[in-house]
């Protein structure tokens, strides 16, 4: 039986790559490479790609099927990969944060002068941060570093985190933080209750969004395909209420309700829920890629896939619809046909509605439709060589503030940084952010006239790039020593 | 011979073939390695599947030329971590069992000597924590090169010949002299 697994050149004695070991332990490493281990039949093997094809096959060819989730989060381990990731977590914790604070209150607002704006960040122990996952605060003002809290549960780093009135709420898993967002004190912190045993908690869903005194947050366990959405008080971290959305993984809170994607019934719905009770109100048909919600209105973007006649599921191509329903009922007031592209799923198809338009991404391009019948009022213009990368975008004073990766400019170390007219979708200016070795970056939010970014390099090393809202010059740079796993930014 | 990446790039494009040839190449590696890190073969077996099953459900958030192997070892890393969390413990148990085809030898004596010299690696093992076994299946194991295990880990190239030496100061200590004594030196 064979022990290596592989057909390379033996790992003893490569002086290029290996310090020469001892011959004591060489005489071990000798010693472990006689683990005999269980090899796989040619048959068990043929019959594992069996159950892949058809499982390939059956995973789009029951119409109208989903987009793919968002993408799974996890632990560092390859820095690229990771830092992809990343992007998707500041992606999704400034969406939601920017989509709690489009919709909050102004009771909830904090006062003028009464707190500071931060930026939170959560360490990942990698090569070059080894200690325990920390929560670090840094000054939006300069990017000083002012507090830093260690989190002792080794398997439930955080992976979401906002800041909100004035607190800081983080989650892992099924454990949530609240500090204290001026100093890092440990206010409260809870287990959130899950009904099976050995869950796998892979995936970032939802967020965390704060609305009247009330945490929201989402869990999906990838082994039973579930996911509950839960209302804490943000007091105390207390368990209001709970849905449960069977495997989908994106809500919104507006209005006094909570719009969830939800698979019940063997269908795909969009289900609105009391804010205070968990009640149901109404649920309508369809599969839901992106919420939004403005007066009397819920609108929706849904996407299904299809495959052409003759064509394989590797053939299926996105076909998306924008709907405006009625917040009371759930009726459907019009729907028009939009241009999506591969991409455009849960992470990236955010749409943003500001005045008499929606803003929505779709995988490529940025287009603005008519709020009152969905008719497209203009799509920006760009050649990206990578379309579908996550452009996370933020819409400030008929602004939009756009930034875009360097793998979707085609290259490295160069992550643009866009600011284009709402009303025309004309860009006003555009400015390079050089980084030599960035890969890929997030934009953390958008706060007192500043833009904040964050950059990842393939390192695993980090950095917070302050930039001016007005023309995107360099206010700060504020180097970190870890990779990210969140970041957020608030008062 | 198409590279990994170029194979997963076909497969994405509608190419079945290109899978097929994947799981050929990854399979048995993938089970021994799950079997150095967890010491059960049927958690070995199954570990292996699920980790195709999610590269393929996942495939739609590969970009070429995005490395294909970390991204796979990625995978069956966080299953096996997934499992040792789940079951509430940091050491397994390595020496839960050992695969029947492993009994198939003619020579009882051999067969018995085989098994002892399996049982005090196994029992050695047991003593390392999961990221030290992890960097001996994937060095010694998989034979991959310092780099190509950084590269997969995630981790520099320093760590990974740190982690080694400690990994295999500590299996040393654990296995019984005789044992290594009677270690044929195959390379």
């Amino acid at each position: 039986m064979a022990n290596s697994d592989h057909q390379h050149a033996t790992p003893f004695d490569d002086d290029n790559e290996t310090e020469p070991l001892p011959e004591e332990l060489r005489q071990v490493a000798r010693r472990y490479a006689t683990l005999q281990v269980p090899r796989p039949t040619s048959e068990e093997t043929n019959r594992l790609i069996a159950r892949l094809q058809i499982s390939t096959s059956q995973d789009l060819s029951h119409l109208p099927v989903r987009p793919p989730r968002r993408r799974r989060r996890v632990s560092p381990f390859l820095e690229m990969l990771a830092a992809v990731l990343v992007v998707g977590v500041v992606v999704g914790s400034f969406l939601f944060v920017l989509a709690a604070r489009l919709h909050q209150p102004p009771a909830q607002q904090p006062a003028q002068g009464e707190a500071q704006n931060i930026i939170v960040s959560v360490s990942a122990n990698t090569k070059i941060f080894s200690g325990k996952p920390t929560i670090v605060a840094n000054r939006a003002s300069d990017g000083k570093h002012i507090w830093s809290y260690v989190i002792d549960q080794q398997f439930a780093v955080p992976t979401v985190i906002t800041v909100q009135a004035h607190v800081v709420y983080a989650r892992g898993k099924e454990q949530v933080y609240a500090l204290r967002a001026s100093d890092g004190k440990l206010l409260w912190h809870i287990s959130l209750p899950w009904p099976s045993s050995s869950p796998d908690f892979g995936h970032d869903a939802g967020g965390l969004v704060l609305d009247h005194g009330t945490i929201f947050t989402q869990l999906l366990d990838d082994v039973s395909e579930t996911s509950i959405l839960f209302a804490l008080r943000a007091n105390d971290g207390r368990v209001l209420w709970q849905y449960q959305a069977g495997g989908e993984e994106l809500f919104t809170v507006a209005g006094g309700k909570v719009y969830v994607a939800a698979y019940l019934d063997n269908k795909y719905q969009l289900v609105a829920l009391q804010e205070t009770t968990g009640h149901f109100l109404w649920s309508y048909d369809g599969a839901i890629s992106s919420i939004a919600q403005q007066d009397n209105r819920v609108y929706v973007v849904s996407i299904v896939w299809t495959i052409p006649q003759g064509g394989t599921p590797l053939d299926a191509k996105p076909g998306g619809t924008l709907l405006a329903l009625s917040a009371q009922h759930g009726t459907v007031l019009w729907s028009s046909k939009i241009v999506t592209t591969f991409a455009a799923r849960a992470d990236v198809g955010h749409m943003i509605i500001e005045k008499d338009q929606i803003i929505f991404f779709n995988g490529s391009h940025f287009c603005a439709y008519q709020i009152s019948d969905g008719h497209e009022l203009w799509c920006s213009q760009h050649d990206p060589s990578d379309a579908g990368s996550i452009i996370p975008f933020a819409l400030v004073n008929n602004t939009i503030y756009a930034t875009y990766p360097p793998l979707f400019l085609g290259g490295q170390g160069v992550t643009q940084v866009e600011a284009l007219d709402s009303n025309t979708g004309k860009v006003l200016w555009s400015k390079n952010v050089l980084d030599p070795q960035s890969l890929m970056h997030g934009l953390i939010a958008i706060m007192d006239d500043s833009i904040y970014l964050l950059v990842s390099r393939p390192s695993g090393a980090e950095s917070i790039y302050a930039l001016s809202l007005n023309d995107g010059h360099q206010l700060w740079q504020y180097d970190f020593p870890f990779m990210t796993l969140a970041t957020a930014a608030g008062s | 011979m198409a590279t990994n990446e170029e194979l997963f790039q076909e497969w994405q494009s509608g190419k079945a073939d290109a899978l097929t040839t994947l799981v050929q190449r990854y399979h048995a590696p993938l089970v021994a390695h799950f079997y150095r890190l967890l010491g059960d073969a049927h958690l070995a077996e199954d570990l292996a599947q699920d980790t195709f099953f999610r590269l393929v459900r996942n495939a739609r958030s590969y970009r070429y030329p995005q490395p294909f192997l970390p991204w796979l070892y990625r995978i069956a890393r966080n299953l096996a971590l997934n499992y040792q969390e789940s079951a509430y413990h940091r050491y397994v148990d390595l020496q839960a069992d050992l695969p029947e085809t492993l009994m198939d030898d003619a020579d009882p004596q051999a067969w018995v000597e085989r098994q002892e010299r399996q049982a005090d690696l196994l029992n050695a093992l047991a003593h390392l924590s999961f990221e030290q076994r992890e960097v001996l299946s994937l060095r010694f194991g998989q034979e991959l090169s310092v780099n190509e295990a950084a590269e997969v880990l995630g981790v520099p190239v320093g760590t990974i010949k740190s982690r080694t030496f400690s990994a295999l100061r500590l299996l040393r200590t654990y296995l019984e002299p005789t044992s290594l004594q009677q270690t044929e030196r195959r390379f």
